[in-house]
Order: C-alpha cells, then structure tokens, then sequence
C-alpha cells in the first residue's frame, strides 16, 4: 500500500538530511505505529505521504503509483484516498460537529442525500451520536479529536495517516482514541500513527518503525523495538 | 470554471459579511473609481459623437473648369471610385450648384434674379467623402498627383484642412488621457479589490489548509473567493452606473435648459450611453474583482 524507496528529503535551508535513504513498505490493512523524538523526521514522513512536500532522492510509492508522477492538479485526488489526523484538531470554530464532518464531503462533491445518511454512521462510529449540533468549543479535546477522526474517514480513505492523534490528550482519552483507530483499521483501512506515547505502543503489540535522526532504526516487523 | 454549488456561495456570503467593513470600502473605492472613469467615458463617447457628426460632413470638393470635357468628367470619376481610401464620390450639377447657391442667398438679393440656368457661372464638382477622416489629406494629395498628368479639368481641389486637424488632434488627446486615467484607476481599484480578498483569504486560511487536506480541488476553493471578488466588482459596477445617470441626466437638464447651448441635439442620448457604459462597467468589475481575488489566493493555495 505504502512504499519507499530509498527516500531522502533535505529541507532547502538545512544541511542535515530530514529523511535520509528509507526504505520500507506497509501492507495493505496494516496498523503501523512511527516514533521517534521530536525532530526525528515522523511529521516530514507524513508530509511526503501527503506530497505536501517532493522527496529530495528515491521513489515514494501508493498503491504502486509513484507520487511524485502525479501532476498539480491530481493531487488532491491522491489526498481524497488518504484521511488525515492532527494533533491539533483542525476543526472549523463556525462549524458544528455536523457540518465540519459533513463539509469533508461537500468540498468532493458529495450529494446532500448521501451526505445526510453518512455523517451521522460516521459520528456514531466515533461515539458521537448526541454531539451532533454541538460547536467544537463546546467539546472536550478528546471528543473535538473523534470529530477530526469522522471526518478523516467520512470518505472511506485506503489509508488514515494520524500525526500525534493523542498528543494533547489525557491517558484515559487516549486509549479511547486509540480504540476508535484500531476499529477503524479492523474494516480494513491501512492505518499509521505516528505517536510519542510509548505506553500506548507497548500495550497494543502493533507493528512500530522508529526513527532516529531522520534514518530508520528499527521496525518491530524485522526484530524488536528500538528504545526511545 | 466556478464550481457553483450551494456551499459555495454560502462561503462568499459569509465571508463578506464578516468582512463587511473591508468589503463596503473596496466597493466604494471602486464605485469611486467608475464614476471618474464614467466621466470621461461620457465626455469622450460625446466628443466622439460629435467629432463624427463632423467627419461625416467632412469632404474633398473636385471643381472643375467650365470647359471640361465628358471624357474627363468620366476619367476622374472612374479614377476616384477606384480609390479604396474613399468612401463615395458624389457628382454635383451646375444645376445643382447654383440651387444650393441661390438658398444661401437672401431671395431679395439683385444677384438671384440676375444669375438663370443660362448664364449659370457655377462649376461642376465631384464631391469626395473618406472612409476615414484622417486619411482625407492623403486623397487630397492623390487627387493632386492625378491632376498633374495635365489634361483633366480639374480647376481646384477644396478641403478645408486644418480644422479637421485640430479637431482630430484635439480627441486624440482626450482619448490619451482616458486611457491613462482609466489604466491608473484600473491599478488602483485592483489593489483595493486583492487587498480585500486577501484579507478574507487571511481569515479562511485555516479552512483552506482542511480543504486541502480534505482533497478539495485548487477551483473548488477558489471559487467563493473568485464570486466575492465579482460580487464586489459588480455591486461597484451598479453604483458606479446609477451615479453616472443621475449625473449625466441633470447636465443634460442644465444644458437643455440653457438657451445659448444649443449642442445637446448633438450629445449622446442617456439610455444608449448609460446602456454601453453599464455593459462596460460590469465587465471591468468581475475582471478586475475576479483577477485580483485569483491573486491574492495563488499564495495560499500552495499546502
Ligand atoms: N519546512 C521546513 N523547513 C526546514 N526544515 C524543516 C521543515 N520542516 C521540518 N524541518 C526540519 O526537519 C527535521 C524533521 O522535522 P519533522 O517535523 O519531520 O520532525 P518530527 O519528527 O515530526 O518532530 P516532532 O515530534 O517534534 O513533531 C527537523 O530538524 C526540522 O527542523
Ligand atoms: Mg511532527
């Protein structure tokens, strides 16, 4: 599902590599955690995921399609595949639960009627149900997050990427966010987190890859846990 | 395009009431500009209007000599109808010339009764009209040219000159001005219009990043930033209208009610200057509200 293939990415105004020769792949409806310290190169992984950024060496590949072949415009097509977390929510204050997940499909020009009928499956999934009308800044951080969650996979996306899903939340909430992921991966969505919370990593038992300066250290498919 | 769909201008109008303060001074701004730009819009569709008038009158008058052969008369005139510089070749009778002659004279004058078609001093003419203007002097001199070869008759070429110089000098100096004015007021109602779009840009920003992530297309996002600036642009465009209207038709009152202008039959009439100038106004206004919105959201486009 996800490729690399021997990628560097240096930042125009750094000397240091922010990725340097990585080489993995993630399967199809695999749960994959990425940690590593902070500067380590986890959110720049992502952003090449994303092509928000080009890699600077080496070929990034989904679903066997080099990305960096897609032209401008095709590029938001690649991102309606991939549904996106952040640790800071990224929701629309004018917006209640409702239309900030509803908008996901609005903006892919999704029918009202569909609409209508998907948004509320997404936030029952979530365990949204009776939040439905609710603004964001009258939503704890852990439920703001499963709204941002909704909406990452309102358009069934082959991959959900999360970028420190549960950076600002408490352990209790945490676990809960990860429970949502875990069923979300189990219907067969390709799913990596990147994450700081080692506790959380020790306790699932999932497949972690870790980077260290912007090289990969360790990937507990091939052998261990490196520490953090 | 435009991706008109509901949530779309849902986003503008939200976004230009909440920007209301920023979007009512570009549109006045703009309106401000259109109205100057009106002005001289109206003064030169007026010139115009006049100096036409004008040049349809204007002409190159061939006189020839009172003993002038058929054969001349004939050449010249095949040698002038072949002329494609010249719009049409008119032949005036003695006949004729001494009937427009007579009018301008007082019919209790001695010379009217004493002047018959038998001693008629008046001289046959061809009367040349251009199909530009401008180019009568170029005629004028290849009439001249023709009239050397000897042996045509002709006795004299009249165009009165100079005073179509200056009139076509004159508007070609208003229409210089114009279009200075029209490219600096141009400039400056496109900065308002950017400035204001960047402005609401500015406050979406956040939305846009979603929308990019999201997987939202560069038009689709875009296009409530596009209607907003339009929207701008036409509201200045029917203000801008309205004010020049009013304006014109009380000039024209004024003028109208002033016995010593006697020019008003002359001017433009108000609904089909108003009709070209509101047709003008609202396609400078989606141009310059859609080109300076599409600009100041280039930048923020690129997540
Ligand atoms: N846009 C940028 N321009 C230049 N350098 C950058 C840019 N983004 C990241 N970097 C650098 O690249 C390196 C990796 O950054 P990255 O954001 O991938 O780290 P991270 O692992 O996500 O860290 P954190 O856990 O703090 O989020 C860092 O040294 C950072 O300073
Ligand atoms: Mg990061």
């Amino acid at each position: 599902m996800i490729e690399f293939d021997n990628v560097t990415k240096t930042y125009e105004k750094n000397e240091k590599d922010a990725l340097k020769d990585i080489n993995l792949r993630i399967e199809s409806g695999e749960f994959v955690f990425l940690v590593g310290r902070s500067g380590a190169g986890k959110s720049t992984f992502i952003k090449l995921l994303l092509r928000e950024i080009d890699a600077t060496k080496g070929v990034v590949r989904i679903k066997g399609h080099d990305i960096s072949k897609l032209s401008k415009s095709q590029i938001p097509y690649l991102r309606r595949k991939l549904g996106v977390v952040f640790q800071d929510f990224r929701l629309l204050e004018n917006k209640n639960v409702y239309e900030n997940v509803a908008y996901a499909m609005e903006i892919i020009g999704r029918p009202e009627k569909k609409i209508r009928k998907k948004v509320p499956l997404a936030l029952s999934m979530v365990g949204l149900s009776d939040r439905m009308y609710h603004y964001p800044h009258e939503l704890s951080g852990g439920e703001q997050q499963r709204v941002v969650i909704a909406r990452a996979i309102i358009n069934n996306p082959s991959i959900l990427i999360c970028d420190e899903p549960t950076g600002n939340l408490d352990p209790e909430t945490s676990k809960d966010i990860m429970r949502i992921l875990l069923e979300i991966n189990r219907h067969g969505t390709t799913t990596v987190v990147v994450t700081h919370d080692m506790n959380i990593v020790r306790l699932l038992n999932k497949r972690v890859l870790t980077l260290e300066n912007g090289i990969l250290t360790g990937d507990s498919s091939k052998g261990g846990i490196a520490n953090v | 395009m435009f991706n008109l769909r509901r949530s779309t201008i849902r986003d503008a109008g939200q976004s230009l009431r909440r920007n209301s303060l920023m979007s009512l001074a570009s549109i006045i701004s703009m309106t401000a500009a259109l109205v100057i730009l009106g002005i001289f819009l109206v003064i030169t569709m007026n010139i115009r209007q006049v100096t036409q008038h004008v040049e349809g009158n204007l002409r190159i008058q061939v006189f020839m000599t009172q003993n002038c052969t058929q054969q001349q008369k004939d050449a010249l005139k095949n040698y002038l109808e072949q002329n494609n510089l010249i719009k049409s070749v008119q032949y005036e009778s003695k006949t004729t010339a001494l009937k427009n002659f007579s009018k301008q004279l007082d019919s209790s004058s001695s010379l009217a009764g004493t002047i018959n078609s038998k001693n008629n001093p008046m001289p046959e003419s061809y009367i040349v009209r251009a199909k530009n203007a401008n180019q009568l002097g170029k005629i004028k001199s290849q009439i001249e040219k023709y009239n050397q070869q000897g042996n045509t008759g002709i006795e004299y070429i009249k165009y009165g000159r100079d005073y179509i110089q200056a009139l076509t000098n004159f508007s070609h100096f208003i229409n210089m001005f114009c279009l200075f004015v029209v490219i600096v007021l141009s400039v400056i109602s496109y900065f308002l219009i950017y400035n204001t779009i960047k402005l609401t840009v500015f406050a979406r920003r956040k939305e846009i990043g979603i929308m990019k992530y999201v997987g939202a297309t560069d038009n689709y996002i875009r296009a409530p930033f596009l209607l907003e600036g339009a929207f701008l642009g036409i509201i200045a465009a029917l203000a801008a209208t309205l004010a020049v209207r009013t304006g014109y038709y009380y000039v024209l009152g004024y003028l109208s009610g002033n016995a010593l202008l006697p020019i008003t039959a002359n001017l433009a009439s108000p609904s089909a200057l108003i009709g070209k100038i509101v047709i003008f106004f609202l396609a400078y206004g989606i141009l310059i509200g859609t080109i300076g919105s599409h600009v100041a959201i280039r930048k923020f486009l690129d997540v």
